[in-house]
């Protein structure tokens, strides 16, 4: 039996890994590798690595002090790695499938993150400034490998599709996009709520009710994950989602391993194999 | 370091990457390559893939990589692991093939077709279980007891080889059923990723080293 995947986002910033509230406010909490080893041994069904540097000097710092602590963007970014150099570390040892996303505009970036060790590609913004980026990909490399990204604000009781990391509102409806991907050839949907990112006030569970009707390939929840229970509700509610998040794994020793005994003592189908 | 050579066949479609990480981590001197003079010199070869198929056969026959193939699989009797796309080339033809004349390698019997039970969602990712048809050299425990059908794997394809063909040994149950692995003297394929898919991925890839 399929089971259900539970995936951490890392997210990275100028190679540190932070965390994120509300697409903003950003807070350092660990090694770019080292992190993603223990969520591969707490039993992480796939990883979700986002380059999320606004600039092209995502260098790396990765002294101690900068764990844990609120940094403003000016102090991120000194140092030696650049985001290609953790994706091939971390490929190099990750022995789940890693999908590798942010600022991938061209076939040449597609080609160098697989090549480096990448096993999915997460384009979002790209496809919204031209839609045949999709079927480029898919021809060359196959739908599997793409992942759409689909960042929703929820706005007078309406969700909105965004892209330019939430900066930009397109003018499509969010079900129509949705069929435009997969018709482009998307292999796969990350579908994320960015009113609730970093919020901890559950998926959007009427969004996500709205919207798996129109989702033929496997479509990946994200947004808003604060309790182990918030997937579970998810899962009770409406089937055919995959679940991310990202926050609630930070700070939390073996959080991972004890969201899946949790879940699946519940009830949920998931892999529990000794890793 | 281990003795053996292994070419990873390099045609520009897939994750090599991948399976060359996973191969190094076992200590094995690993090419990914197109080149023939470095296949004739392996003494094991990986075919992997993702795409299409009748694309990926398309660029294999442009560098005349089929003929190579042939020759070190059929005469020489390498061994040969195909994994996803690279499982399929190795099986009669596709029904994803464009225009009928692309056809498989024919090793292994059968056809490879959509996986097409409309309640489950294509393509099928994630983690599954697969079930014993037959013994397996290469799916089995380090005790040769075999894999059970409790661990997982992990699979990200739209297309399979069909269910029960003579040369399969673990089937999955998924968009109406298919052979998860198939094996046929020196020839194995298996449909999901083995580089992917942690400890019971591991145990494939180095029996296979050990073949």
């Amino acid at each position: 039996m399929l089971k259900k995947r539970i995936i951490p986002v890392v997210l990275l910033k100028n190679g540190i890994i932070v965390r994120s509230k509300s697409f903003n406010r950003y807070q350092s909490t660990g090694n770019y590798l080292t992190q993603i080893q223990r969520y591969e041994d707490w039993g992480a069904d796939e990883i979700l690595y986002i380059n999320i540097s606004s600039d092209e000097s995502h260098l790396l710092e990765d002294s101690p002090k900068t764990i844990g602590s609120t940094s403003s963007k000016s102090e991120l970014g000194k140092g030696r790695k650049t985001f290609a150099e953790c994706v091939n570390s971390v490929a190099e040892v990750c022995r789940i499938p890693l999908t590798v996303g942010g600022g991938i505009r061209s076939i040449e970036d597609v080609a160098n993150y697989l090549k480096l060790g990448a096993d999915k590609i997460m384009i979002n913004t790209a496809a919204h400034y031209n839609l045949e980026f999709i079927s480029q990909i898919a021809k060359q490399f196959g739908s599997q490998c793409i992942v759409c990204g689909v960042d929703v604000r929820k706005e007078n009781d309406t969700w909105n599709v965004y892209y330019e990391s939430g900066k930009v509102k397109s003018e499509i409806s969010i079900e129509e996009w949705i069929k435009k991907v997969q018709d482009f050839g998307a292999g796969e949907l990350l579908l994320h709520s960015i009113d609730r990112d970093g919020l901890s006030c559950g998926y959007d569970l009427e969004l996500l009710k709205f919207i798996e009707p129109y989702c033929k390939v496997p479509v990946i929840a994200l947004g808003g994950v604060g309790q182990f229970d918030d997937i579970y509700k998810l899962h009770a509610s409406v089937d055919g989602f995959d679940y991310a998040a990202a926050n609630i794994f930070h700070f939390t020793e073996q959080s991972l391993i004890k969201m899946k005994k949790h879940l699946y003592e519940k009830g949920m189908p998931l892999r529990m194999d000794k890793v | 370091m281990n003795k053996k050579k292994f070419v990873i066949i390099d045609y520009d479609h897939g994750n090599l990457s991948s399976v060359r990480n996973a191969l190094v981590r076992e200590g094995c001197q690993v090419k990914i390559t197109r080149d023939k003079s470095a296949i004739h010199s392996a003494t094991h070869i990986i075919l992997p893939g993702v795409g299409s198929f009748s694309s990926g056969m398309s660029v294999l026959k442009e560098h005349g990589l089929n003929e190579i193939l042939s020759e070190e699989v059929l005469i020489k009797q390498k061994p040969i692991l195909g994994i996803c796309l690279g499982m399929q080339f190795l099986c009669e033809a596709s029904e994803e093939a464009d225009e009928a004349q692309i056809k498989g390698f024919g090793w292994i019997n059968g056809w490879v077709k959509e996986l097409n039970n409309t309640k489950d969602k294509v393509p099928h990712t994630g983690w599954n279980t697969i079930t014993r048809v037959k013994d397996s050299l290469i799916l089995k425990d380090d005790d040769s007891s075999i894999i059970s059908n409790k661990e997982h794997f992990y699979f990200v394809h739209s297309y399979a080889l069909e269910i029960d063909s003579s040369d399969t040994v673990f089937n999955c149950d998924y968009g109406g059923g298919f052979s998860a692995a198939v094996e046929k003297d020196n020839i194995f394929g298996v449909q999901f990723h083995p580089e992917k898919s942690q400890n019971p991925g591991c145990k494939i890839i180095k029996n296979f080293i050990d073949i």
